[in-house]
């Protein structure tokens, strides 16, 4: 008698190995948290840090979506600028402070991400891509007709005194605690399996007694959540708001180059891949125009030459495979048996 | 027994895992952290031996030719300050500009600010081309308590943006000088105010076209003109029908306004195909630069703008001494026989600035160098600085501004300046010449 479990496969310690991604995930933020915190870490490398933190939890959402459920969204704009829009408003025209205005952007996030869920569920693949991208689009020439929102003038945050490096550092190294941890735990969880399920074949899937629109629905509210809080960080630290800033296709363009590059369908891509998109953003910083030639020609060899991206390169040479989202049956009572699959995919 | 050995076997099978990866992952970090700290250690290398500016130029994008000449300004600047050093904490210094592209995206321009004020440790900000990019950088300078030199932003956009600056000064024109040097050119064209015309307004519903609409809509109606508003449009829309329809129904005299260019040409399009008639055009942004004017072509032709530089105009650097005439001399030479662009003047002017800062403050002290600004009294080639201005919790300087149009002059489209209103101490180089494109 065996059976499948829903858990991927080998064992830490005593726990179920997802347990040790979690405390790996906890140690490495207290590690990282204590000496930002402390003022250890100089400010510019925390300004390197909080960059690459923040752009980790937009590609873990952005794989989250595309690489786990195959919706791929071109849209995810839309809730970091209405989260930066959130916390510029509720500073500035509220008077309430920046927790309170990251609250509201991911209040608003949810909101709108269920309003959304509606009509972008009616569509599927390529039709649900298009769907988001022109719902973003909407939204950006919404506000720059709206005038609460100071139309195309846009919004700045007031806050004083004005959040130091260290709490911006540290509120985007929990968000990107949240991103990861969250992902994981999806992963780990029957909603996971569910999801690979949809993503591979979503009639067999719903012939298999998943559940497509509850499935769907908690990824994106999920994704867009943490859209929202990786959004609200940005515009902190930005400082200033407009409807083509906040709305920009550029923060899709960024997600995509971050998986691509990183490895779709794994933990450990967006991380990599977010790690080289700000170092490569900075050191370009210094050859105006060539930006987006280089970002664009990093893409295409990647593509040709390591499409499994970086995560998925390293794994198929060294078998390395950090918080892992792939799952391998488990054979219960014959634990001594089961090997990972190691050097293939 | 049983036990232990169960146990060491699932550390052991674990491990075989995690560790490779655990200490993967410790080697990456501690590259990415050195490779980092690299990065960050390389700003104050040599800052004993230089004062360093920082500054954000669009050099690509939408707003390119109004970062056109940055480097060219840039060089003047550093190569007559390597020859004329200042003396700054008792030691003589050069000044080095760091420029990063902001690719004309607001994201970018608060990226790059604090590149410059974090990585470079720069003494001093400049803040310049379009409210877009000054007022993402102002707002940086501000957080991290660097003095900054804004210019070439409207006064009322960068002093709406925040309820005090203690760290940056702006040195240009208020939108109600705007308003009233466009306001001078109706007039010349035979549109004076009380005479009732019909104002027909063409604004996009972007950072510029709202802040000028507002102010464009209270003063028409106080000066007793008919105001026609189609209402901001989406900007990069193709589709100007309604507002060409509008206007010909009202039957206008006048259009004002500021646009990018594609913007632009669209409308002006649609509005003479519409069969639109009016006396005169006048209209910020897409028509302030040669290159932008020259690809409108004849659809340029009899326009009128603002002017805030001209080669021809009086002023004369108080740094380096060379007058407008001359720098534009210099350009010309070094870039292929084009005429200096009125934003790359007001860069040169930004860097004078700086210069004269360093020089009167005596020290990088970030305190010293703010007050020094604020309490500056210099000469520049566009106009005479002297920041005694105050709008809201802003403190500026009020530069030149006259009316110009473009017109053609041995088959080529050139600015003249015809008013000067505002500042009577301007020569003009031509007089206003009726015609344009919707009478053609």
């Amino acid at each position: 008698m065996s059976r499948i479990r829903a858990s991927s496969g080998n064992r830490f310690l005593f726990m179920p190995r997802e347990y040790s991604t979690y405390i790996a995930v906890a140690v490495l933020a207290a590690v990282l948290l204590l000496p930002g915190v402390t003022g250890l870490i100089p400010s510019n490398l925390m300004r390197y840090l909080l960059q690459i933190f923040l752009y980790i939890a937009l590609g873990q959402a952005w794989n989250l979506l595309s690489g786990f459920a195959g919706m791929t969204s071109l849209g995810q704009q839309l809730y970091i600028g209405l989260a930066g829009y959130a916390v510029a408003a509720a500073t500035g025209t509220m008077g309430l402070s920046p927790l309170a205005g990251i609250a509201m952007g991911t209040g608003a996030g949810i909101l709108t991400a269920l309003l959304m869920s509606l009509v972008l569920f009616r569509t599927e693949g390529m039709y649900f891509s298009i769907a988001t991208w022109i719902a973003a689009e909407a939204m950006e020439k919404a506000f720059l007709n709206w005038e609460y929102v100071g139309q195309g003038s846009g919004m700045t945050v007031r806050i004083v005194p004005y959040p130091s490096v260290r709490w911006i550092y540290a509120a985007s190294l929990l968000v990107c605690c949240f991103s990861v941890l969250a992902v994981c735990f999806v992963l780990h969880s029957r909603l996971g399996l569910g999801l690979m399920a949809i993503r591979d074949d979503p009639s067999a899937a719903a012939a298999s007694g998943i559940n497509l629109t509850r499935t769907k629905l908690c990824v994106y509210v999920l994704a867009a959540v943490i859209c929202a809080l990786a959004g609200s960080v940005f515009f902190i630290n930005k400082g200033t708001i407009y409807p083509e800033s906040g709305f920009s296709t550029g923060w899709t363009v960024s997600s995509v180059f971050i998986c691509i590059i990183g490895g779709t369908g794994t933990v450990t891509g967006p991380v990599a891949g977010a790690v080289l998109y700000v170092l490569l953003g900075e050191f370009l910083a210094h050859y105006p125009g060539w930006s987006n030639i280089m970002l664009g020609l990093v893409t295409l060899l990647m593509i040709f030459f390591a499409p499994e991206g970086i995560a998925g390169f390293l794994r198929k040479r060294t078998g390395i495979n950090l918080f892992s989202g792939r799952r391998y049956p488990e054979v219960r009572g014959e634990r001594g048996k089961e090997e990972r699959p190691r050097g293939k995919r | 027994m049983q036990k232990i050995k169960d146990i060491t076997c699932r550390l052991k099978h674990a491990g075989r895992h995690f560790l490779p990866a655990f200490l993967a992952a410790v080697v990456t970090a501690a590259a990415v952290a050195s490779l980092l700290s690299g990065c960050s250690q390389k700003g104050g290398s040599d800052a004993a031996e230089t004062i360093k500016i920082g500054y954000v130029n669009p050099t690509t994008g939408a707003l390119a030719g109004n970062g056109e000449g940055c480097e060219w300004v840039v060089n003047q600047i550093t190569d007559y300050v390597k020859e004329h050093p200042i003396t700054v904490d008792g030691k003589q210094k050069t000044l080095e500009v760091i420029v990063y592209d902001s690719a004309s995206d607001q994201n970018t321009c608060s990226e790059m600010a604090q590149k410059l004020i974090e990585e470079d440790q720069i003494d001093l900000m400049i803040a310049i081309q379009t409210p877009n990019t000054v007022i993402p950088v102002a707002q940086v300078a501000e957080r991290y308590e660097v003095p900054c030199i804004a210019t070439q932003s409207p006064v009322d956009p960068l002093a709406n943006s925040l309820d005090e600056f203690n760290w940056t000064c702006d040195a240009f024109y208020t939108l109600d000088e705007v308003y009233e040097s466009q306001r001078a050119l109706w007039t010349q064209a035979g549109h004076p105010p009380k005479s009732g015309a019909k104002v027909g307004l063409l604004f996009a519903n972007d950072a510029d076209g709202t802040a000028w609409h507002d102010i464009f809509v209270r003063r028409l109606a106080e000066d007793g003109y008919e105001v026609v508003d189609p209402g901001q449009y989406p900007s990069k829309t193709t589709d100007f029908s309604n507002v060409a329809a509008k206007f010909k129904s009202a039957q206008i005299d006048v259009i004002a306004g500021t646009n990018i260019p594609p913007d632009f040409m669209n409308a002006y399009n649609m509005i003479i195909g519409a069969g639109v008639r009016v006396d005169c055009v006048t209209m910020g942004k897409c028509c302030l630069l040669q290159s932008d004017v020259d690809a409108l072509g004849d659809l340029a032709d009899g326009i009128m703008t603002q002017v805030w530089w001209d080669p021809t105009y009086p002023f004369k650097s108080g740094l380096t001494g060379l007058s407008s005439s001359e720098l534009n001399e210099k350009y010309m030479e070094d870039n292929g026989g084009r005429t200096m662009p009125q934003p790359a003047a007001y860069a040169y002017a930004a860097l004078e600035l700086a210069v004269q800062t360093f020089t009167s403050a005596g020290t990088t002290e970030k305190e010293a160098v703010r007050d020094a600004i604020r309490g500056l009294d210099v000469t520049t080639i566009v106009g005479d600085i002297k920041y005694d201005h105050q709008m809201k919790g802003l403190t500026y300087a009020s530069t030149v501004l006259c009316g110009g149009q473009w017109q053609r002059e041995d088959g080529q489209l050139v600015l003249k300046v015809i008013d000067n209103t505002l500042y009577p101490e301007i020569g003009l180089t031509g007089e206003y010449v009726p015609g344009n494109a919707t009478q053609r």
